[in-house]
């Protein structure tokens, strides 16, 4: 929280700093529209902050001023000097408590805030010369700076020590450092070809090592994790469904997920606008909800997730959606659209209107959000990174809004493939499999000219790569086979990208590539390798567009596809627990089976030759899978089904998924039932049937047939029977007595006796006539005995002999 | 009038000035990569230390025609919008000031350059024509106004 006032203050002042240039040009044309939205925008934002950051002041302050412009902007007030002043007076007491804030200072008397706000309405009732006059206000904001200004040199040096950067200067660093990779390749080439003496070696190894490390620390220090831009959701989400007398769970997913730092910055507030809005005009009212039919908790889910060149924001969620002929209606009213453009417009078209500035469907205007001004300002705020906004409603089941923002800078591991002389990279999570196409399970076909592959029998569509970067058709006496790629695509299903080889598995830096690149369609951006050679990335949805590849989803349905997945989207799936394997694999297992996540302290496991355990409440549990124990604490899945218990080692757990219930490539062998692709990542699924069979089948041994009782003969004395005869035969299953100990083992049912060759004292009484195996302690033939005996190692021929007494009996 | 800093070189035979502020450098360009799909004068991307640059045919953008490039061809570096360009041309003959700056067009220039035409820089007795280099890397299409 710490960090995010740190932040939010910045931010503000930052703001306040660059507006305070504009001031002056607005006083001496207030009908500047330009600069009344820029000002509305920051009152607007600051608003947004605090309202989640708790810092009521600065909301009521920033909410009344944001009043007046949004009066003024609608025209029913105009902008004259006394209002002016006064909001600049609100303008100048928010950088002062900004400033107090972040010294921690002791913020001003808040009943000054009073007065200037007693002026802005005073202003708003065009009593321009009212209780308090424009020099008062401005005298009033003198004093407070001169305050903050004094106590300025009070708390310095607090918190971590963080400095702000221009992003420019971090360019610079990034690609001051990659000019040093380069340099050190090239002195790498030449050293390779002079013989050098070895400690010459020895220096430059090292040096390579530090721009390694360089390399790193300069792009980590542009990357974030999207967790940051997550923090400070839950709260607001909390807060502001308890305003608002909502119930709301907010699902929050792919915090994971790198981004660059600016564009974080960039996206926090569109977000926190979008977010606003879900909770004050998509979620209804629990009683709403439940008299819609809907279960009285919304829901709120956001999730990022990389998609080739972008990084995808999702916030779904299942309210009541847009009114698309109440926004209409509004937009006419407000003379946003003609009244004759309405029947061209398409169902898009309308929905699209919750983008134009001034309107918004609510009918109340409240603190929360809802002057429409949301909307546009996060389409401005995304579209100037670079980025798209698309917004999907289905009245009355919700609405998903995607913020889709370029990853420029971003460091990706990509796969480098092949295609006649030159190089291209593909981002590798949108690879979900690479084949030969002379591989067995491929099928190659071409019907009307539209060129088909099937792979362990599903049909995908097939591209060449030569086809769309122009080198003509392959050359069809080349020897090696070539690879196809499985690709998933953003808005579609996976297709077949033919290339002549896939050479090589890096992490690139991707900088966005010039827009006359771009023009192509089927790029996302371009990386510089070691090598020098500048190689483009691949846009695999744009690739598809551009091979026009049929749409799974047709346009006019999508909307209606996604209003459906919104309602049924647990049709289909099933939750699975996405975990991480103690081998690095990132699997998923069905969490039904999932009883419970457990760290175990790694003393606790036992290995026996083929069998793994784990002691846990004086029980013994199998485990499932081999690991080697890395830390003290193990952090196992406790599985369960039926009786059945195991446990499986398992490196992390990263989430709950819904996941298809029919793999989309079905497998059954070692263990995985197959492969499942999930928001661009494919996934193994544990086949838990197979796991628990394992251990059944472990659990009772197969010699193990007949059932009856074994004597064994001087349990007592003879340490031999006692500790390693008579366990075996109790895990083959038998039940075993001391045959000195019982007296009638008539009783017991089938029973077989067994006894040392050798030692006289074990000698059954003949007269019992009782079924009896000898044991002798020496391998080779009993020929030499009077009666036939069994080697007492020979497990198999051991068993077996008792097996063949008992059924002789039970027959 | 300022005294204005051009750079004098040659595109298609015809001379050409460009104010030096659009400019950061002129470089031999080394191994260019054709990139596909794209307009016939971006003849693909070169790498300038660790900056990619698009290289732009400033001949092919003004008049269609391509021609084979030599080795190492002759490229102004710019960087325009965020992004690094290459803008080749036939040579460079001078860079230095010029009192008058840019003065209106006299006659008529052909409609394969009017579009780029800002108007003309007299320099050492011939008249150039004054380009820019927005106009030539063809980001935006050109307003028949300018």
């Amino acid at each position: 929280m710490d960090e995010l006032l740190g932040e939010f203050i910045a931010e503000t002042l930052e703001t306040l700093e660059a507006l305070s240039g504009e001031v002056v040009a607005w006083e001496s044309d207030p009908s500047d529209r330009d600069r009344l939205d820029a000002f509305f925008r920051f009152f607007h934002t600051v608003k947004g902050s605090c309202g989640f950051l708790n810092l009521p002041r600065f909301e009521r302050l920033s909410h009344a001023a944001e009043d007046v412009l949004a009066a003024i902007r609608e025209g029913s007030r105009t902008a004259d000097e006394a209002t002016i002043t006064a909001v600049l007076a609100v303008m100048d007491r928010i950088g002062d408590l900004a400033n107090a804030l972040a010294q921690g200072a002791a913020p001003s008397d808040e009943a000054e805030d009073d007065i200037l706000l007693a002026a802005l309405a005073s202003a708003a009732e065009a009593f321009p010369a009212g209780s308090v006059t424009a020099d008062d206000i401005t005298a009033k904001a003198d004093d407070q700076s001169a305050a903050a200004s004094s106590s300025s040199s009070a708390g310095r040096d607090r918190g971590p020590r963080t400095i702000r950067i221009s992003l420019t200067l971090i360019d610079q660093l990034m690609n001051g450092v990659s000019d040093m990779v380069l340099a050190r390749n090239e002195l790498s080439r030449k050293l390779r070809d002079s013989s050098v003496a070895p400690d010459v070696e020895g220096s430059f190894e090292r040096l390579s090592a530090c721009v390694a490390d360089m390399r790193d620390l300069v792009s980590r220090s542009r990357m974030q994790r999207v967790d940051r831009l997550f923090a400070a959701i839950p709260r607001m989400v909390r807060d502001l469904s308890q305003e608002l007398g909502k119930k709301v769970e907010l699902i929050l997913e792919g915090g994971d997920v790198e981004m660059d730092r600016e564009m974080i910055e960039m996206v926090v507030d569109p977000l926190t606008h979008i977010v606003r809005n879900a909770l004050d005009h998509g979620i209804e009212l629990p009683a709403d909800r439940v008299a819609a039919g809907k279960a009285e908790i919304g829901k709120l889910k956001i999730a990022a997730r990389q998609s080739g060149n972008q990084i995808v924001i999702e916030i779904r969620d299942n309210g009541r959606g847009i009114d698309t002929s109440a926004l209409v209606a509004k937009a006419v009213r407000v003379g946003a659209i003609k009244e004759n453009s309405l029947p061209g417009m398409t169902e898009a078209d309308r929905i699209n209107l919750i983008f134009h500035p001034g309107l918004s469907t609510a009918k109340q205007v409240s603190a929360i959000s809802g002057r429409g001004v949301g909307m546009d300002v996060v389409r401005n705020n995304v579209e100037r990174i670079g980025g798209v906004v698309s917004l999907e409603s289905a009245f009355g089941r919700g609405t998903i809004i995607q913020l889709r923002v370029p990853m420029t800078l971003t460091i990706i591991p990509g796969l480098i493939l092949r295609c006649g002389s030159d190089h291209f990279a593909i981002p590798r999570g949108n690879v979900i499999e690479l084949v030969f196409e002379n591989s067995s399970m491929v099928g190659i076909e071409s019907i009307g000219g539209a060129q088909i592959v099937t792979i362990r029998g599903t049909r995908y569509s097939l591209i060449d790569l030569e086809d769309l970067v122009g080198h003509g058709s392959p050359d069809p006496l080349a020897t090696s086979a070539r690879t196809l790629m499985l690709v998933s695509s953003p808005n579609g299903k996976p297709y077949a990208l033919r290339v002549d080889a896939v050479d090589n598995n890096e992490e690139l830096v991707i900088r966005p590539a010039s827009p006359q690149v771009m023009a192509a369609g089927i790029f996302a951006g371009m990386t510089l390798p070691d090598n020098g050679r500048p190689m483009l990335l691949l846009d695999p949805a744009g690739i598809a567009q551009v091979a026009e590849l049929p749409h799974e989803m047709e346009d006019g349905s999508a909307s209606l596809q996604a209003a459906a997945d919104l309602v049924d989207e647990h049709a289909q799936t099933i939750q699975a627990l996405h975990f991480v394997e103690t081998t690095g694999q990132h699997r998923l297992i069905a969490l039904d089976v999932v009883d419970r996540i457990e760290d175990i302290p790694a003393d606790r496991f036992g290995t026996s030759t083929h069998e793994h355990f784990v002691r846990l409440n004086e029980r013994l549990v199998r485990v499932a899978n081999r690991f080697e124990p890395t830390s003290s604490l193990i952090k196992t899945l406790h599985l369960h089904a039926g009786d059945r218990e195991i446990c499986y080692v398992v490196r992390d757990v990263i989430d709950i998924l819904d996941m298809p219930i029919r793999p989309e490539l079905p497998l059954a062998r070692d263990g995985i039932c197959g492969v499942v692709s999930i928001q661009e990542q494919a996934f193994e699924v544990i086949d838990t049937h197979a796991l628990f069979a394992a251990t059944e089948n472990q659990h009772t041994p197969a010699n193990a047939t007949g059932r009856g009782t074994c004597l064994v003969a001087g349990m007592a004395e003879d340490s031999w029977m006692r500790n390693i005869l008579a366990p075996l035969l109790i895990q083959a299953g038998y039940e075993v007595c001391d045959a000195g100990a019982s007296a009638a083992p008539e009783a017991l049912g089938p029973y077989v006796v067994l006894c040392d060759v050798e030692r006289a004292d074990q000698k059954p009484d003949p007269s019992h006539k009782a079924p009896v195996i000898r044991l002798r302690a020496q391998p080779g033939q009993d020929g030499d005995s009077m009666e036939s005996s069994v080697y007492r190692y020979d497990r198999p021929g051991l068993l077996a002999a008792i097996d063949d007494l008992l059924q002789g009996q039970a027959a | 009038m300022i005294n204005q800093l051009f750079l004098f070189a040659h595109v298609a035979d015809t001379a050409i000035a460009i104010p030096t502020d659009e400019l950061e450098a002129v470089v031999h360009l080394g191994e260019i990569i054709p990139v596909a799909r794209t307009a016939s004068f971006v003849r693909g991307l070169a790498a300038l230390r660790s900056r990619v640059l698009t290289v732009i045919d400033a001949r092919a953008r003004i008049t269609g025609d391509l021609f084979a490039l030599g080795t190492a061809p002759l490229a102004i570096v710019a960087e325009i919008e965020g992004h690094n360009y290459a803008l080749l041309i036939d040579d460079v003959s001078d860079i230095c000031a010029v009192e008058d700056g840019i003065v209106p067009l006299r006659g008529r220039v052909s409609d394969a350059w009017a579009p780029f035409a800002r108007g003309m820089v007299l320099h050492d007795g011939t008249t150039h024509l004054a380009l820019s280099i927005q106009d030539l890397i063809g980001l935006h299409p050109i307003s028949a106004a300018a």
